[in-house]
């Protein structure tokens, strides 16, 4: 630092530094031309050049980006970038990698990215890579007509796609939420519980609602135990009273239950009186029944409305 | 050298015809090398079983058959296993040796780790003209895993050394070799067990120990590791061999951690139900800390170095502690402070083991045959719970007389139909490593102790024996009988209240439901 | 470094407060100990491997517990075919191997592949019986089904699942325990973990074996509860002679004499709990009260002669005997009597062609005549009484079956078998929340390879929680410093396709 003097005799400060500038855009060029997909990310940092987007509803997002994700990105992504090729959002699918761009738009015979995944597996250059499951037929297809529609980052459907496969939601649970939808008739579903053990339940961890199976009390349950079960009717949704002794008298009882949806009285005293009282039923959907209990002319109002009737004579 | 290609069909025989370029013949080698030398001593490649070796010299248009005088193995295992009878039986054509005879045949089975080779030496040196051929013809009739067994590749070789036919013809090996054959049989005779007894292997069939990259036992990098211990711990002594007999001792070293913790703290647990050490199987940094480290320090170093590793001392020593000796009785407020008794502020409670119910229930009825040592015994066990495997024809007898009573230790275990008695006491059935058994309290248990027909065998014993009683002084006859039959399962006197109850059902029921009442008490159930 | 004996008890410390994981409590106390602390209040992570809490009290260990969400069923019954059943003779239906019928197979269908027993390059073989479309959804069935192809259009039918297992014995452990070695609590354990019984007097999970003598290749684990809690594990039990085992009293005692018995028990029990207050006692009462209930609410249960004769019929059950038959309509008893996961086995679909009972021709035309019609039958009597809609039924094997004419050692066979195939095979369900008449999934026109929606067994596993109301990565149990799950750690995908 200090001897200056002694840098004279070569080259001054200036011209040392200018020299190192000059090789290292040099150096950068040579780098941009050798691999576009860092010529575009200078560009890009320069602000000389914008990155395409696709657009958040259009067929790449929604079918052809999550598929690359699942089964690709591992690889060619931010991660790892396995032959400088990144897969994990529009524009590095476009740029490509080492070789050069992998989407030819419009043209699948000449796309790399096509032809890798079409590979039989045995094919060492095939993609993903032996010890990886390969592409579904229908994952083929979705990649294939994207391309041969122009790659685009903005159409939406592509006629002749396959549907997309649903994904299951699973319901989050939320145990406070049905803390306070319980709150209400906790005590009584306690005191109950209580009394009827192992007969009421809740429909699950997430809900406030109650399913009611009487049937393993058999004829120690009948209509005033039924109707001890009254304060829980809001939420009532199932009740199974097959093999009870719980008679007509309780028909009332029953239609009035506002959430019932799945009913079972085979076995029970009950007739075709409570089978006519249960026209009134709001929310029933299902009705299990012993033989005996009804004749068709009794079932006929519930099958106008849909509810679904099992057991009884007609069944086997 | 001659490869396998294409697909062998299994049971085939092979045919080689070599041109014999040598004189005199004394010897031909024949060898089976892996198709990778280096890679197979680690991760074997699929083995072979020829049973015959057969050989032919054909000259003059004629073959005449080799007599194969030895055959000389390279390895102590196959002349145990009987290469010798495999050329008397060359002599004489028939049928082939069963495999399952004793190791017999020239073979790496099931897997080829390591060149095998066999010298097969004539009876007397052959002379060979020029031209000749040796016909060699290897049989393949076993399989390995249900799969063709024959050699992947063989070298062959011959040799005109005249030592081979010398040491073929020699009394010597000839008296050794009819020496071991009477050995053998002796050893049949000996009636014992088959106990197997592990045998350190000779050095050159050791198979490496190479570090495996990352773990994956499929890739392994050099080189070969000499067996060592654990870094954490005493070293081993720096000029013991490295073998199993170091191992032991290092395990009883004055200065070695972990043994006599061990012992120990598994000894705890036989006596209070929970180790100090919760986690018997791992003292590590996943394991539980002890609940008294110092009980713990001191009752191994004890052990170890007072009772000198005696077991019985030990547990004499722990049951006769003031700890150990504290009644069973708990109260609400001990219960909530320390629900599994950890701190010990009572006498442990636990449920005897599935051996330990069988055991006491035929004990106290007089039916527990002491014998010790022998073959395992099938107890009495209902048709349909034993499965017959296909592969593994082995049939559930029920014993008779007295080895129906043996001690449940000797119980016959079979790992995919483990005797159901124990399983519903929470036996080990073998799936998974059990280091410690997690006691359940269910209805099968229940019905088993009242209804598995040898607890019914001793209730009624039981109840024979208590018809016997001694009458004692100051109990009515029946207060007497019942008085001994809750000495002999409860090891006490029995209560007033308690005796209440046992009346009513000796008068209303009679002696064998008194006995078979007193085998399922939870008191008797639990020590 | 040990120093003469001492531990280091501070390094210890400082290397468990790194690396602990919770633990469940174990000892003394047994079962209540455990569940006394299953509950790691502040120590269970949060997210979506949560797991759930399955406290409960310890003398009724199988007490009902609701789902996680609302479930579409609340019991399975699964009707496992041991041996793997031949998808190519009954679901899986290839006009074009039929037209390659005895050629050789292509090489690649052969070569660097680990077959059981096939060697060299064997012929191709076409399906051995006629295919149809059934029903009013036009499923694809063979002839040998007759009976189950009147509820066709209630069926499943999934032709594209796969497995990497091709032996018997680590194929059913993976279809029953996720993983196909021993040690994994099995499916119906996992279920009765999470849910429980409704009837606390007979066992929650029950097994029911036929054509046994062999029985599975994998034993007991099948049902096995693994490193869950042992109350959790499959009873198997017969529907010839006693049901569960011990159940009957010894012919000399009556059920008026163990009642007695019992009474004396209970009573003094009730002292020593007053003298020693061990919870445990507690417990052991109500077990004996409830193995005193099972006696005969089992024998009930597993009591065919009680059917009317029609019903018997229907079935073809044989009261006496152990049939499949009879196994199908003790499972539908039990179905209506709160029992929540019913097994039944069903053994010799083993189709190598050796010896000639196990041949496609016969042994498999044997095994479709005992099963088709109890198995339709029990489908329509679920239905019938309405069960069918909150019950879940599967049927199949543990792996398919090849499009190769099985030539065992390389050597032509006689009778005509197939080798074991674990790239693909079908298995059909049927119940609540099961879309009706479909099927799902396609295999290549060999019948080699999956071309459409493989369905690994954890997507299976998968889907069976999800319909029983569970996310299946929160119905997870910590052993062996790992959460463990049914589907293991790979990601699982519920099959999102079928559910209705």
């Amino acid at each position: 630092m200090e001897d200056r003097a002694g840098l004279s005799g070569r080259l001054s400060a200036a011209a040392y530094f200018g020299c190192v500038a000059l090789l290292t855009l040099a150096g950068a060029g040579l780098a941009m031309l050798a691999r576009p997909a860092f010529a575009h990310g200078v560009l890009r940092t320069l602000g000389l050049e914008t990155a395409p987007q696709a657009q958040s509803r259009s067929f790449y997002a929604t079918r052809v980006a999550p598929l690359l994700e699942t089964r690709c990105v591992s690889c060619h992504g931010a991660r790892r970038e396995k032959a400088s090729l990144r897969l994990d959002s529009f524009a590095a699918l476009l740029l490509g990698g080492k070789h050069g761009p992998v989407i030819r738009p419009g043209d699948v015979r000449n796309s790399e990215l096509y032809i890798r995944i079409s590979l039989p597996a045995s094919d060492e250059r095939a993609m993903p890579p032996s010890g990886k499951p390969p592409l579904t037929e229908d994952e083929k297809t979705v990649i294939r007509l994207w391309i041969a529609d122009g790659a685009s980052g903005a159409l939406q459907t592509i006629a002749g796609a396959p549907p997309p496969v649903a994904e299951v939601k699973i319901p989050q649970d939320d145990p406070a939420a049905a803390q306070k939808q319980r709150a209400a008739l906790a005590q009584s579903v306690r005191r109950l519980q209580a009394r009827f053990p192992g007969t009421i339940l809740y429909e699950s961890r997430s809900s406030a609602n109650l399913e009611v199976n009487a049937s393993l009390l058999g004829s120690a349950f009948g209509d005033a135990e039924l109707l001890a079960l009254l304060p829980l009717q809001a939420r009532i949704t199932r009740l199974d009273l097959s093999g009870t002794a719980v008679t007509d008298t309780s028909a009332p009882v029953l239609a009035g239950m506002p959430a019932l949806r799945s009913l079972r009285i085979g076995g029970s005293r009950m007739t075709q009186v409570t089978i006519a009282a249960l026209r009134q039923a709001r929310a029933l959907k299902s009705l299990t029944i012993g033989s005996g209990q009804a004749g068709h002319g009794a079932l006929a109002p519930l099958l106008e409305k849909h509810i679904a009737i099992y057991g009884g004579d007609d069944a086997p | 050298m001659a490869e396998q290609t294409g697909t062998v069909p299994m049971n085939s025989v092979f045919e080689f015809t070599v041109a014999a370029d040598l004189p005199q013949l004394t010897a031909l080698r024949l060898e089976v090398p892996p198709a990778d030398p280096v890679k197979a001593r680690h991760s074997p490649e699929k083995g072979f079983v020829a049973n015959r070796i057969d050989a032919w010299l054909v000259q003059d248009g004629k073959a005449e058959k080799i007599v194969l005088r030895l055959l000389a193995p390279d390895s102590l295992a196959d002349v145990e296993g009987n290469l010798a009878r495999m050329l008397r039986n060359a002599e004489k054509p028939g049928p082939v040796m069963p495999r399952l005879v004793e190791n017999s045949g020239f073979m790496a089975d099931p897997v080829l780790f390591r060149t095998k080779w066999v010298v097969a030496v004539p009876v007397a040196p052959l002379k060979l003209q020029p031209g000749a051929s040796l016909k060699l013809q290897l049989t393949h009739s076993e399989l390995i895993n249900a799969a063709s067994s024959s050699v992947p590749r063989l070298r062959i070789s011959a040799s005109n050394d005249p030592r081979w036919t010398a040491l073929a013809q020699s009394p010597a090996l000839e008296q050794q070799l009819t020496r071991l054959e009477q050995i053998e049989r002796r050893l049949k005779e000996i009636p014992s067990v088959k106990l197997p007894v592990m045998l350190e292997q000779a050095h050159y069939e050791r198979r490496p120990t190479l570090e495996f990259e990352r773990g994956s036992f499929l890739t392994q990098i050099g080189p070969d590791l000499p067996a060592d211990t654990p870094s954490l711990f005493p070293k081993l002594p720096a000029h013991a061999p490295r073998n199993r007999l170091t191992l032991a001792r290092w395990f009883f070293a004055p200065d070695q951690p972990l043994t006599a913790r061990v012992a120990v703290n598994r000894s705890w647990e036989e006596l209070f139900g929970t180790g100090l050490v919760e986690t018997l199987e791992d003292f590590g940094s996943a394991g539980e800390l002890p609940s008294h480290p110092e009980l713990l320090d001191w009752l191994a170093l004890h052990f170890q170095n007072d009772l000198h590793w005696n077991m019985k001392a030990l547990m004499r020593e722990i049951v006769t502690s003031a700890t150990y000796r504290q009644s069973g009785r708990t109260t609400p407020a001990l219960r909530e402070k320390d629900p599994r008794n950890r701190l010990l502020a009572h006498g442990p409670q636990q449920r005897l083991t599935a051996e330990m119910v069988r055991d006491q229930a035929l004990q106290a009825g007089g039916l527990l045959n002491p014998k010790m040592g022998g073959p395992p015994v099938m107890p009495e066990q209902p048709d349909g719970v034993w499965n017959v495997e296909a592969n593994n024809p082995e049939r559930w007898t029920n014993g008779t007389g007295a080895d129906r009573y043996r001690r449940s230790v000797y119980t016959f275990i079979k790992r995919t139909a483990t005797y159901p008695s124990f399983v519903t006491f929470d036996a080990a059935d073998r799936q998974l490593s059990t280091p410690r058994r997690i006691p359940t309290n269910t209805p099968l248990q229940a019905l088993v102790t009242l209804n598995d027909p040898v607890y019914h065998q001793a209730a009624e014993a039981l109840a024979a024996r208590m018809a016997k009683a001694p009458q004692a002084p100051g109990r009515d006859a029946v207060e007497n009988k019942l008085n001994f039959g809750a000495r002999l399962v409860l090891s006490r006197d029995i209560s007033a209240a308690e005796m209440a109850p046992l009346r009513k059902l000796y008068q209303s029921a009679g002696p064998v439901a008194v006995a078979s009442a007193l085998l399922n008490l939870d008191a008797a159930l639990t020590r | 470094m040990a120093e003469g004996g001492k531990f280091d008890h501070l390094g210890l410390m400082n290397i468990q407060a790194d690396t602990r994981r919770h633990f469940l409590g174990w000892g003394a106390g047994g079962l209540g100990a455990f569940f006394l602390n299953s509950t790691m209040a502040g120590a269970a992570p949060a997210g979506e491997n949560a797991p759930l809490d399955f406290t409960r009290d310890p003398a009724t260990p199988l007490s009902v517990l609701p789902p996680q969400f609302a479930a579409k069923v609340k019991r399975v019954i699964y009707l496992h075919m041991g041996g793997a059943p031949s998808q190519l003779e009954l679901f899986d239906y290839k006009p074009v191997l039929a037209r390659f019928h005895g050629h050789d197979c292509p090489e690649s269908f052969v070569k660097g592949k680990r077959l059981a027993f096939i060697q060299g390059i064997p012929k191709l073989l076409g399906p051995m019986f006629p295919f149809h479309r059934a029903g009013k959804s036009g499923t694809w069935i063979s002839d040998r089904l007759p009976h189950l192809e009147k509820s066709i259009d209630d069926l499943c039918v999934i032709k594209s699942m796969k497995t990497d297992q091709f032996n018997h014995a680590p194929a059913q452990l993976l279809v029953h325990t996720g993983d196909p070695r021993t040690g994994h609590a099995s499916l119906g354990s996992w279920v009765t973990y999470g849910l429980g019984s409704e009837n606390q007097n007979l066992p929650g999970f029950i097994v029911l074996i036929s054509n046994g003598g062999t029985t599975a290749n994998a034993g007991k684990p099948l049902w096995g509860s693994g490193f869950l809690p042992s109350v959790y594990q499959g009873v198997a039990c017969r529907s010839a002679g006693e049901p569960v085992l011990y159940l009957d009293n010894p012919k000399s005692v009556s059920r008026a004499e163990r009642r007695k018995v019992l009474d004396a028990v209970d009573e003094i029990n009730q002292q020593t709990y007053r003298t020693f207050g061990n919870p445990e006692t507690v417990t052991r009462i109500a077990q004996y009260e409830m193995a005193f209930r099972m006696q005969l609410e089992a024998s009930d249960a597993m009591d065919i002669h009680r059917e009317p004769a029609a019903v018997l019929e229907r079935y073809g059950a044989e009261p006496g005997k152990t049939s499949y038959a009879n196994n199908c309509l003790v499972a539908r008893r039990l179905a209506e009597r709160g029992v929540r996961y019913i097994q039944l086995y069903h053994w010799g679909w083993d189709s190598h062609g050796t010896p000639v009972d196990k041949g496609l021709n016969v042994g498999l035309v044997g095994r479709c005549r005992e099963t088709d019609q109890p198995t339709a039958a029990l489908l329509a009597d679920l239905k019938a009484r309405g069960l069918l809609e909150d019950t879940l039924v599967i049927w199949g094997g543990e792996f398919g079956r090849t499009p190769m004419w099985e030539n065992r050692g390389g050597q032509e066979m006689e009778f005509i078998g197939r080798d074991h195939h674990p790239n693909c095979f079908s298995l059909w369900l049927a119940g609540g929340g099961i879309k009706r008449g479909i099927s799902y999934g396609e295999t290549d026109e060999m019948g080699y390879e999956i071309a459409r929606n493989p369905v690994e067994v954890r997507d299976l596993h998968a889907t069976i929680l999800y319909l029983l109301g569970f996310d299946y990565r929160r119905l997870n149990y910590p052993y062996q410093g790992l959460d463990q799950k049914l589907t293991g750690v790979k990601p699982a995908r519920i099959v999102s396709e079928i559910l209705a």
